[in-house]
C-alpha cells in the first residue's frame, strides 16, 4: 500500500501528498501491529520468553527505522533515477516527510505501550487527525517555509534534523520505561 | 531446595487480594494446585514470572527473583498459560524456528518428537488449529528447550482424556530428572491425583492447605452419619459437611477421631468440602 502511494505521488510530482503520505502510513503501522500483538495476546506470550521487554520495544523502533529508510530508498531511486527529478525538491519532501512520519511515531507509540490497543485508540486517531493536517500544511506551504528556513541559516536544517532523532530517542527509552514498568 | 519460594505475597486487585502468601515448590516435585474460578492460580503464575508485581512480600523461581528484570531465568522454565497465544498465521515449523531462534537450548529433535507424539497438525496454522490442538502446541513450545521447571496453567483443559493421559505420562517422564519440577494448576482435580506429589488448595487468595497427595489419604477421610451423631464429634475433627436425604456426609480429620472408621477421601470432594461445605 505505502509503495503504492509512493508510486502514485511520483506520478504526481505536483502534488506531495500521495508521497509523504505513504511515509505517514508507515509511522503508524507499527504502533496498530502492537496493537494487534497485544489483542491476539503475542505481547502476553512473550513476557514468558527469555526476552528483556526493552528488547521487545528496542526492535520495533527498528523496525520501524528500517521500513522507513527502505521507503525513503525506494522514493529517492523512484524519483532521482528512474524519473530523473529535480534532487532538491525530491529531497525537500523526503526529508521533511521523514522527519513528520518520526515525529508521529515518536509521538503515537508510547502512547500505545501506556495505553494498550483499546483506550490508545482514540489517542491514536487524534494523532493520525495532526498527521493528515501536517500532511495537507506540507501540500501548501512545505516548499516556502522550507526557503524560509534555508534562508535563515546553514545550520537550521541540521539542527532540525539533530532534533527529530533527539525526539525519536526520548521516545524510546520512554517507551522501554513505561513496559519495563506495565504489568501484563 | 525449593524450585519456588513465595514469601509474604500480597497482590490487591479491584475486588480481589492475594493475601500475605508463603507458600513453596520443592526441586524435583509435581505441585498441583487446586483453585476455583478467580482464585488467584494465574495471579500466582504471572507473579512467578514477573508479568504482574507483587504489591509486597519475595517471590524467587529457581534461585532468582524479579523475572522481569533478569528473564535469562526463563531459558529454564516452561509455561503453558490457559490461553496458549502463539503467533496466529504461522505453522507449527515457523513457531518452530522463531523459538530456536529465542532458547539457546533449543532442541529441534525434542519439538518434532512433541509434535508426533500429540499428533498437532503441522498444515495448519496456529489461528486454525481447535483449543485442545494449541494447548498441545503450547505444550511442544514449553518443553522443547529443555526446562528444569515446567508452569502450567490450566494446560489439560480443552484436551480430550486420550492427549491428557499422554501430557501426564510426559510430565511423570519429564520429572525422572531429580531436579526438575512441575507447579500444575488445574481444574480437573484426577489429573492432579494421578501425577502430583504435593497438592496445595487456593480460595480466595489465601492457601487453605499445602500436603503431601499421600499424607492427604492419611489425614482425612469421610464419614456418613446422621445429624445427632455428628454434634457428639470433636468440632475440630470436622473439615466440612453436607447435607443430603439420607443424612450428613462429612470429611474429618481421622487423627481427630481414631476410634472411627472412615471412608477414603479424594482430593476433588477434600477440596469442595474445604470451600463449600458447612462447617458445624
Amino acid at each position: 500500500m505505502c509503495v503504492g502511494f509512493i508510486i502514485l505521488g511520483s506520478i504526481h510530482p505536483d502534488n506531495a501528498f500521495w508521497a509523504t503520505y505513504g511515509l505517514f502510513f508507515f509511522s503508524t503501522i507499527i504502533p496498530s501491529l502492537m496493537a494487534v500483538d497485544e489483542q491476539t495476546g503475542w505481547l502476553s506470550y512473550c513476557d514468558i520468553l527469555p526476552l528483556k521487554r526493552k528488547t521487545i520495544i528496542s526492535e520495533r523502533y527498528l523496525v520501524h527505522i528500517i521500513t522507513s529508510a527502505g521507503m525513503i530508498l525506494f522514493y529517492l531511486v523512484l524519483n532521482l533515477i528512474l524519473r530523473k527529478a529535480e534532487t532538491a525538491a525530491v529531497l525537500a519532501t523526503t526529508g521533511m516527510s521523514l522527519a513528520m512520519s518520526m515525529l508521529v511515531f515518536s509521538v503515537s507509540f508510547p502512547i500505545n505501550v501506556k495505553f494498550g490497543h483499546v483506550k490508545g485508540q482514540m489517542v491514536r486517531m487524534a494523532v493520525i487527525m495532526v498527521m493528515v493536517l501536517c500532511g495537507m500544511a506540507i501540500i501548501n506551504y512545505g516548499g516556502p517555509i522550507l526557503g524560509i528556513l534555508i534562508k535563515s541559516g546553514p545550520m537550521i536544517l541540521p539542527a532540525g534534523a539533530a532534533l527529530v532523532i533527539l525526539i525519536y530517542f526520548c521516545s524510546w527509552m520512554l517507551s522501554v520505561r513505561i513496559y519495563e514498568k506495565k504489568d501484563l | 531446595m525449593n524450585a519456588i519460594e513465595m514469601k509474604n505475597v500480597t497482590k490487591h486487585w479491584p475486588g480481589y487480594t492475594l493475601q500475605d502468601l508463603t507458600w513453596s515448590v520443592p526441586e524435583g516435585m509435581i505441585m498441583g494446585l487446586v483453585g476455583e474460578n478467580g482464585a488467584g492460580k494465574s495471579t500466582i503464575m504471572r507473579i512467578l514470572l514477573g508479568m504482574i508485581r507483587q504489591d509486597s512480600g519475595t517471590a524467587e523461581v529457581l534461585g532468582q527473583t524479579d523475572l522481569r528484570a533478569h528473564p535469562g531465568i526463563k531459558e529454564e522454565i516452561g509455561v503453558v498459560m490457559d490461553d496458549v497465544n502463539l503467533p496466529s498465521a504461522m505453522k507449527m515449523n515457523e513457531i518452530g524456528m522463531i523459538m530456536k531462534g529465542i532458547y539457546k537450548n533449543w532442541d529441534e529433535d525434542r519439538y518434532r518428537e512433541l509434535i508426533r507424539t500429540l499428533k498437532i497438525p503441522e498444515d495448519k496454522t496456529f489461528s486454525q488449529m481447535s483449543r485442545g490442538n494449541k494447548m498441545k502446541a503450547g505444550i511442544a513450545c514449553a518443553m522443547s528447550h529443555r526446562p528444569r521447571l515446567l508452569l502450567l496453567d490450566e494446560a489439560t483443559s480443552g484436551l480430550d482424556p486420550v492427549v491428557r493421559d499422554e501430557l501426564l505420562d510426559i510430565l511423570l517422564d519429564f520429572t525422572r530428572e531429580e531436579n526438575h519440577t512441575v507447579l500444575l494448576s488445574s481444574h480437573i482435580v484426577s489429573d492432579l491425583e494421578k501425577v502430583c506429589d504435593y497438592v496445595s488448595f487456593l480460595h480466595e487468595g489465601k492457601m487453605i492447605l499445602v500436603e503431601e497427595k499421600d499424607r492427604i489419604k492419611e489425614l482425612y477421610g469421610t464419614l456418613h452419619c446422621t445429624a445427632e451423631e455428628l454434634v457428639e464429634l470433636d468440632p475440630e475433627a470436622i473439615v466440612g459437611t453436607r447435607t443430603t436425604p439420607y443424612g450428613i456426609d462429612a470429611i474429618v480429620r481421622k487423627d481427630r477421631i481414631p476410634e472411627m472408621e472412615t471412608g477414603t477421601v479424594d482430593i476433588e470432594d477434600l477440596f469442595v468440602f474445604m470451600v463449600k461445605g458447612d462447617k458445624k
